[in-house]
């Protein structure tokens, strides 16, 4: 008889290469539990998936008070010391110390998680929750069941706490951040929370960089200013130490999106755009630059592979069913993929192996051009623009508006 | 000193504003097209970066400009092909353009079904009218005033009658008349007549614009900086828009209500009267889009959509003045543009996505006018 932990893990397999609407009905399923347990081992292979699916998770007030952390939390098992990552089994025992140094802390976050949630003044409202919960760690020692709750050690405890106020009493700050800004006005907050990070310690610092050189918005901006901030070698350390850091969550996402059965092709721009900046922001360090340039080159074969599997997979099966289907499904299923197909191809332009997408795109025109299919000319116009390809689809439609002429 | 090179485009006339093209392609947001004596029409478009000015070019020369959907290529064309460019026959072209399915299929759905509704909305306007003329006329004679709920064949019957007394008053034939009837339905459509009043487009696109103005409030309620000063500022043109359009709209449909004297002015001067009440057309001419952009978006967007918005605002033309615009004064128009760094923005996956995001506001457009 299988035992329970195999049963686990043969299960988690079949969940990674689950689809899209599948991931969405485990996690509901695992969510209205009452007693999670072992269950939530199955969610863990997830987790990367789940904020690029936009799957609705319940509120829980434990979850808004580490929303900040979100990119910074990781599996107990792959954390390690000296990295500025928490592990997810942390969190459990730092929110009650929270709770417990701060009650009133619950009264104002229920009305942010109740049936009624997301109530006027939210921004202040989780602001205060953040800045509350970072004074009540800040004064407390290692509790007496944290050993037992997290497996981890005393040691541990500061070293994590140090990240969690750092970053929580600057989450207001990194919330309000706009990308739609000024330059000006995004360095100068963008400096301000570093320096407040550097004061918080080296831990501190590596995990404030880490969590702005995740945010593809800020990414340059953050290089930037982290190379002028960095006037101490530990700072200096810090840095290289994040750059590496970032450099090895970005490969582990590529690495998830490679396993998994659909690439979206906005999240895979989202972070095309990090590699890219991280790239130009190399500079001369060599190591750097390489670290950036073996990303670029994964993100590039994921790229062309997600290009390749749409286009044979999706786009191509619908454009060869015949007549008799009803059109109008089978031209939203052909518009859909055209769209990813075209969303990755200008990924791949900004990644600079846009050869690959033309070839692929090629042979879509292919089909398109086949008038044997239960596209009529329009429609299949409209799918060649999607895909980008003007000038052919501008030859379809003044060849069926001259045959309409002639009709006429 | 500061220097302006590039001068605010400021028309005359509404025709000199020209006409909002409902185009797709984000580069073209905002653009008119206006009658050219020499090529038969050119088209105004909005500095691309939000800047002061306009481009103004040859129709044929919109592929030099920039990349248009093949629905914006196709919608030209047909424009172009037009003998009056108005508000009433570009809503025709377009959604004609629509209805074939260049933007897509939901678009042409929602086309289709406006076209549909807009015929039924005519006829209906007919029958106000002509029961509006039967009332007036047997204004003397309370029995003979046409019951609410009377046969078809009975309305008939009555409205040959009134046709026969009337028609000699104003110098027509019966025959005529019943043409005119028909044509005055068309010019009265916008407005409304009768119970079409609330529903006719004209007063519900009031409706939108306060829906429209309510949104924008609420959102930059809480807000600076640039965009909530773009914002502010579209609030204070929607405003002034509603100041002038709102007693617009209700003189013209009080003015409807006097079918035989206004049988009598389109008897006398058809175009006249046609012009009159075309204003509120002219007036609301590009909002209708605007409040479709607004409303499509999510609300992570509206920081773009306002920007977008600010750009796409027609020029008020110095003719409104003489109609009682009053111009906006304290708040200062801003032309600004916020584009992401590294980022092709006018080619790239932004501007993919800016079509599929134009194509469901024409959507709505139609869904609106439905």
């Amino acid at each position: 008889m299988m035992s329970l932990r195999h049963e686990i893990r043969s299960l988690s397999s079949s969940v990674r290469t689950a689809t899209d609407e599948q991931i969405a009905l485990v996690v509901a399923t695992i969510d209205r539990m009452e007693m999670r347990g072992v269950a939530d081992a199955l969610v863990a292979p997830l987790r990367g998936r789940l904020r690029a699916l936009a799957v609705p998770r319940p509120r829980q007030l434990r979850r808004l008070c580490f929303e900040p952390l979100d990119s910074l939390i990781v599996d107990s098992a792959v954390w390690k010391r000296a990295q500025p990552f928490v592990p997810r089994s942390a969190l459990v025992p730092l929110f009650e110390i929270m709770q417990r140094e701060n009650p009133e802390l619950c009264d104002g976050g229920q009305l942010l998680v109740g049936p009624e949630s997301y109530p006027s003044g939210r921004a202040q409202l989780c602001a205060k929750l953040w800045l509350d919960g970072a004074r009540a760690l800040q004064s407390s020692p290692a509790p007496a069941n944290w050993r037992q709750t997290s497996g981890l050690a005393d040691a541990d405890y500061y070293a994590i706490r140090s990240v969690v106020v750092v970053i929580l009493e600057q989450a207001d700050r990194l919330c309000r951040l706009d990308p739609r800004a000024e330059e000006r006005q995004i360095l100068a907050e963008l400096r301000e929370i570093l320096t407040a990070a550097a004061q918080g310690g080296a831990l501190a610092w590596q995990a404030m960089l880490v969590l702005l050189f995740s945010q593809s918005d800020f990414v340059a901006l953050a290089v930037r200013l982290g190379q002028e901030l960095a006037t101490t070698s530990a700072l200096a350390v810090g840095l290289d130490a994040a750059f590496k850091s970032v450099s090895a969550v970005l490969q582990g996402k590529l690495d998830l999106l490679g396993d998994s059965v659909s690439v979206a092709p906005m999240e895979l721009a989202n972070m095309v755009d990090i590699i890219v900046d991280l790239e130009a922001a190399a500079g001369p360090r060599s190591e750097r630059k390489r670290t950036a340039e073996v990303l670029r080159r994964n993100a590039s074969q994921l790229c062309a592979k997600a290009v390749a599997r749409v286009v044979e997979q999706e786009l191509i099966p619908a454009l060869k069913r015949d007549g008799n289907e009803p059109q109008p499904e089978v031209q939203s299923i052909a518009e859909t993929a055209a769209r990813s197909v075209r969303a990755l191809g200008l990924v791949a332009e900004r990644l600079g192996v846009s050869d690959k997408y033309d070839a692929r795109a090629r042979a879509v025109v292919v089909h398109l051009t086949d008038t044997g299919n239960c596209f009529d000319p329009i429609d299949r116009a409209r799918l060649l623009e999607i895909l980008g390809r003007g000038s052919e689809a501008q030859e379809v439609l003044r060849a069926f508006y001259a045959a309409r002429a002639l009709i006429v | 000193m500061r220097t302006t090179l590039i001068e605010r485009f400021q028309p005359a006339t509404f025709v000199e504003r020209g006409v909002a093209i409902p185009f797709t392609t984000p580069m073209l947001s905002g653009t008119r097209a206006r009658p050219d004596d020499r090529s038969g029409m050119e088209l105004v478009v909005p500095n691309p970066g939000s800047g002061q000015g306009v481009y103004v070019f040859n129709w044929s020369h919109l592929a030099k400009f920039c990349q248009p959907s093949l629905h914006d290529l196709a919608l030209t064309e047909r424009v172009a092909a037009l003998r009056s460019l108005t508000p009433a026959t570009i809503r025709r072209v377009s959604r004609e353009v629509a209805t074939e399915g260049l933007a897509g299929r939901e678009v042409a759905l929602a086309a289709d079904r406006s076209r549909g509704d807009d015929e039924q909305a005519t006829v209906v306007t007919n029958y106000h009218l002509l029961v509006r003329l039967m009332r007036q006329i047997a204004a003397n004679d309370p029995s003979k005033f046409p019951a609410e709920r009377e046969s078809a064949l009975l309305v008939q019957r009555r409205a040959r009658e009134s046709i026969a007394i009337i028609a000699p008053q104003i110098g027509l034939l019966p025959d005529q008349l019943a043409v005119n009837l028909e044509e005055l339905a068309e010019i009265c459509l916008r407005v409304g007549v009768g119970n079409a009043g609330i529903t006719a487009q004209a007063p519900l696109m009031i409706k939108e614009l306060h829906r429209f103005r309510a949104g924008i409030a609420a959102w930059v309620a809480a807000r600076d900086g640039d965009r909530a000063d773009q914002a502010r500022y579209i609030l204070s043109e929607a405003d002034a828009l509603l100041e002038l359009a709102e007693p617009l709209v209700a003189a013209s449909q009080r003015r409807a209500f006097d079918v035989m004297q206004l049988l009598r002015d389109y008897s006398a001067a058809p175009a006249k009267l046609a012009a009159e009440f075309a204003r509120t057309d002219w007036l609301l001419d590009g909002w209708a889009l605007m409040c479709a952009r607004w409303r499509a978006a999510p609300p992570d967007q509206y920081d773009e959509v306002i920007e977008e918005l600010a750009a796409m605002l027609p020029p008020m033309p110095a003719e409104a003045l003489e109609w009682g615009y009053r111009l906006s004064v304290g708040i200062e128009r801003i032309y600004r543009r916020h584009v992401p760094a590294g980022h092709d923005w006018r080619t790239g996956l932004l501007a993919f996505q800016g079509i599929e995001r134009g194509e469901q506001a024409l959507r709505l457009t139609f869904e609106s006018a439905a």
